[in-house]
């Protein structure tokens, strides 16, 4: 053995375990940022879990007098977010009737039109909506809706402010999807003489579904917890309201109520957790989707 | 895909037949209000209460007084609530003749955290060097001097004040600038003010639990919030020279003065004798004439039924029970005197 493979193999040493320490770092650098998650989960769960009874699904919101019976009696606050939980489906429900259909659509353009100049400007359009601050959404859906057509707050102004919000995040999340469809799946189709919008709407958007879901998916879970539009559009009721042109309440709503009034604060914890697992769901169901309805070329 | 088109069109058909329910609005359904936070648990109490016994939604947003102002001017609620009464200059930029009508009544206290929540008397001028600055340690000489009995230890003052515009800013300031000079001069009236001292907290929930955490920490919050999480609060010396402390009794006997024909009365520094010196009305506001944008009358005879039940005994037996206090006897005559003059296209409601 003469010196220089000693040399090599004590540099391949320390190469190896540069490699090795380089990896432990990035392993722990990545669970590092999943930290965050479990410690807002574990702070709710504790915190959140006495409430969570089955009054809760199904009953309106305390007020502050049987709060403050129940906690100075030391017992769990009795009602639930019932109107919360009706008011958040109704509104995101509708906001994603307005935006899934116009976002798809819009994604569809962008993807077959990648290099046109319309398309640049819509691209770019579509990237500033997605910077809007949410306040000022609620400020539009208050001058839009709110004055002009409801009269009055409503549930209907709330989801049209969080329609323009998720509308973004379909957009491109269809048109990133559908680039990825090979073109000769396209062509295979438009070649056996099918026209173009039969092309369009039963071959290449059901090959991009499950991408084009998990960004739907994703857009409602970033709307479900929004509270500043709601506030200026919807501004929250403190009974079931299935009327769209009457002020309707949120989860998100609640939990902003609940922070005003000293006597519900553990409510707080409930509603959050509530959300938060509400969302966690919905994500997961995305995954599942994308999953499943998976193409393969 | 079936199943996907089928849950789509389920989707569409649940949506469609909830949003058909809201056409055809001669029978009032739902009344529409919003305004101030500082009374909000009284409201969302009562309201319910309304609600349940006569079939009728009420929904009360909390988004703050000027919120509430904001929105009876844009004509999209039923009625406005407000801490801080309209003064002529925004009466007169309202589309019409706006009409207060006084519900409850609250109370500002200054709440404090010491070791032992030993219970302290506090004189205006204490107040003003307090909120001022110029008193910095709670063993000064000055507070040792109002407060003989109590051992006070050598802490830092630290001021506690609200960082969002609120109605309890302004009835504190309103306060402050009757019984100070200084303060009048420096600092002023308003909702939202340029502090000397002092840390900022949103919300009274967030200037209460600052001060909870905080040894040595004085604020100002809304009664209920300090009776609520049981803090130390200060009991003020009156215009008679009393030093009284924050209760329903107190705050109620502030409104035993004379109370003008509008009800728009500031109460603090009250010259009641028995009278907590920083308390005031809080008020919803309504137009006078109630035939505007498209409203039933229907629509207005239920509002004014609902405000006519918020003053009966029915309603304001509950304000005590969540540490607000009731209307005096003349205070709630005057309210149903303004009351009386609501009309619709013209003619009175009566």
């Amino acid at each position: 053995m003469n010196t220089s493979t000693q040399i090599s193999n004590a540099r391949l040493k320390g190469r190896l375990l540069k490699d090795k320490l380089f990896t432990y770092m990035l392993i722990f650098l990545a669970f590092l940022s999943s930290v965050p998650l479990f410690l807002i989960l574990f702070e709710l769960i504790k915190k959140g879990y006495k409430q969570i009874n089955i009054s809760f699904f199904y009953k309106v919101a305390p007020d502050t007098m049987e709060a403050m019976v129940a906690v100075t009696n030391n017992e769990v606050i009795p009602g639930g977010i019932a109107n919360g939980i009706v008011g958040t489906l109704i509104i995101v429900g509708m906001a994603s009737l307005i935006a899934i259909p116009l976002g798809i659509i819009c994604g569809m353009y962008l993807a077959e039109n990648s290099k046109g100049n319309f398309a640049g400007v819509v691209r770019f359009i579509v990237d500033m909506l997605q910077g809007v601050p949410s306040i000022v959404l609620g400020v539009i859906g208050y001058i839009w809706i709110v004055k002009p057509i409801t009269g009055g707050f409503s549930g209907l102004a709330g989801s049209v402010a969080l329609s323009i919000m998720m509308l973004p995040s379909i957009v491109r999340s269809t048109e990133e999807t559908l680039k990825m469809i090979p073109d000769t799946l396209k062509e295979a189709a438009l070649s056996l003489g099918v026209p173009y919008h039969k092309t369009m709407l039963r071959v290449v958007l059901p090959s991009g579904i499950s991408g084009i879901l998990s960004g739907v998916i994703l857009g409602i879970s970033r709307i479900a917890g929004e509270t500043a539009p709601l506030m200026l559009t919807a501004l929250g009721s403190a009974a079931i309201s299935t009327d769209i042109t009457e002020p309707s309440s949120a989860i998100p709503l609640l939990i902003w109520e609940f922070y005003n009034d000293p006597n519900l604060v553990d409510m707080i914890w409930s509603a959050s957790l509530f959300l938060l697992f509400l969302i966690l769901c919905l994500n997961l169901t995305a995954k599942a989707i994308a999953k499943r309805w998976k193409v393969q070329y | 895909m079936k199943k996907f088109q089928l849950l789509l069109t389920a989707i569409i058909a649940v949506t469609l037949m909830t949003s058909c329910g809201g056409s055809g609005k001669e029978k009032a359904e739902t009344i529409t209000g919003a305004g101030a936070t500082f009374p909000q648990p009284f409201y969302n109490k009562i309201f319910k209460n309304y609600s349940s016994e006569k079939g009728l939604v009420v929904t009360y947003g909390g988004i703050g007084s000027g919120g509430g102002i904001r929105s009876l001017k844009d004509e999209i609620v039923d009625f406005g609530a407000s801490d801080a009464f309209l003064d002529d200059k925004k009466l007169a930029e309202m589309p019409g003749e706006v009409l207060h009508i006084p519900t409850c009544l609250g109370a500002v206290v200054a709440a404090y955290n010491l070791p032992g929540k030993p219970e302290l008397k506090f004189t205006p001028e204490l107040m003003e060097g307090v909120f001022m600055g110029k008193i910095t340690k709670w063993n000064d000489a000055k507070i040792t001097a109002v407060n003989p009995d109590i051992e006070l230890p050598d802490l830092a003052i630290t001021v506690v004040h609200r960082s969002d515009g609120s109605g309890t800013t302004f009835i504190f300031s309103d306060y402050m600038s009757k019984v100070s000079a200084d303060w009048k001069e420096i600092v002023g009236t308003g909702k939202s003010l340029l502090w000397p001292v002092g840390l900022g907290a949103k919300g009274n929930p967030g200037v209460a639990g600052t001060i909870s955490q905080t040894e040595g920490a004085i604020g100002y919050i809304g009664s209920e919030y300090a009776f609520a999480q049981d803090i130390p609060v200060a009991s003020l010396q009156n215009l008679a020279g009393n030093f009284i402390k924050p209760s329903v009794e107190s705050v109620s006997a502030s409104a035993k003065g004379e109370i003008p024909a509008d009800t728009r009365v500031s109460l603090t520094n009250t010259d009641a004798v028995d009278g907590y010196p920083i308390s005031s009305f809080t008020w919803l506001i309504i137009y006078k004439e109630q035939d505007y944008k498209n409203r039933s009358l229907d629509q207005a005879v239920q509002t004014i039924k609902l405000i006519e039940w918020v003053i009966g005994s029915d309603a304001q037996k509950e304000t005590t029970k969540v540490h607000y206090a009731p209307l005096p006897e003349a205070a709630a005559a005057k309210a149903k005197a303004v009351l009386s003059a609501v009309t619709y296209k013209g003619k009175s409601l009566k």
